[in-house]
């Protein structure tokens, strides 16, 4: 997993759900980070759109549960970008 | 041993609320709303305290979710609204032939989300039983029955529908306000409603016993109380002059 794509990814999440960057993980999930509710999810899948400057279509969204799950998805959709 | 051991967790429920950090009226509503549940009470016995809000403006647009479909629900979508938070479809068909607006978020061929809105000057009245009717100007909107399936929960889909819902009714329907109610257990929600910019009205307690219900409401320094028949007609206008 691309460090510095994690590290912005939890940047973004402190920012939207409140809680301390230090606090987050790739396991950091939904289910098991309280602030990461409906309103910060949909606010960090715009925010994650314009900074990798990829499309999060609502059915990707439904499946981005945790950070390593985004990590991933932003991962590949760039590479695809850099090879296509 | 089961029986035992589900009562105790129950009694030990109870002990933590009342020893919540809370104010003592709202401790005992809590208690009190838990206990008719553990004895079988409800519906006959409700206990409940419910957040009031308001929004007077259209709220932000957010942005992201690009491709959800946000449309006024009809009678073609029963089968959806009944289904996502179990709602009889007979309920479904009243609710559109009294002119309640239904919204719902649809991807593909699936709706994920709706949320419903009653108009004034009808009073809204699904809450009798349990509360009160609402009493609503011509040009306010009562919110109630927002959900998502299960699949599409703390996604953000429902956050969209409401968002592109409220701009709406208050671009299109001429809305000047939207009311609604939040229980106060509902963490969830309340911070969705807060961040979509509603404000608290006040905060409407409950006990509703076989013939007659009491409510008391508490805003902006207020307290009044209210005794009405169970199964009455009283509508309560918010805030209470």
């Amino acid at each position: 997993m691309n460090e510095a794509v994690m590290r912005r990814l939890r940047e973004l999440l402190a920012f939207y759900s409140g809680v301390s960057d230090d606090k987050l993980s790739p396991a950091s999930s939904r289910d098991n980070t309280p602030g990461w509710d409906s309103v910060a999810n949909l606010s960090l899948m715009a925010a994650v759109e314009e900074e990798f400057n990829v499309t999060i279509l609502t059915g990707d969204a439904l499946e981005l549960k945790s950070l390593a799950d985004l990590a991933r998805f932003v991962e590949a959709r760039t590479a695809a970008k850099a090879s296509g | 041993l089961s029986a035992l051991s589900r009562s105790l967790g129950r009694l030990r429920n109870l002990s933590d609320e009342l020893r919540r950090d809370a104010p003592l009226a709202e401790r005992l509503v809590h208690v009190g709303d838990r206990l008719t549940n553990a004895l079988h009470l409800a519906p006959h016995v409700r206990v409940s305290r419910r957040i009031v809000f308001e929004i007077t403006a259209a709220p932000p647009q957010f942005r992201g979710m690009r491709d959800l479909v946000v449309r006024r629900g009809d009678a073609r979508d029963l089968r959806a609204l009944a289904t996502i938070d179990d709602t009889d479809p007979e309920l479904v068909l009243e609710r559109f032939a009294r002119g309640d607006f239904a919204y719902v978020g649809q991807l593909g061929d699936a709706i994920l989300c709706h949320t419903w809105f009653h108009r004034g000057p009808q009073p809204f009245s699904e809450d009798r039983y349990a509360c009160a009717d609402w009493a609503l100007d011509a040009d306010t909107f009562w919110s109630y029955n927002g959900a998502a399936a299960a699949t599409a929960r703390s996604s953000g889909v429902f956050v969209k529908l409401f968002q592109q819902a409220l701009r709406e009714l208050f671009t299109d329907h001429g809305a000047k306000r939207v009311q609604g109610f939040i229980h106060d257990t509902n963490r969830p929600s309340i911070t969705l409603h807060e961040r979509m910019g509603f404000q608290r009205l006040g905060t409407l307690s409950t006990v509703a016993l076989p013939g007659v219900k009491l409510l008391r409401w508490e805003g902006d320094g207020i307290t009044r109380h209210f005794l009405a028949r169970r199964d009455g007609d009283f509508a309560l206008h918010l805030p209470p002059a």
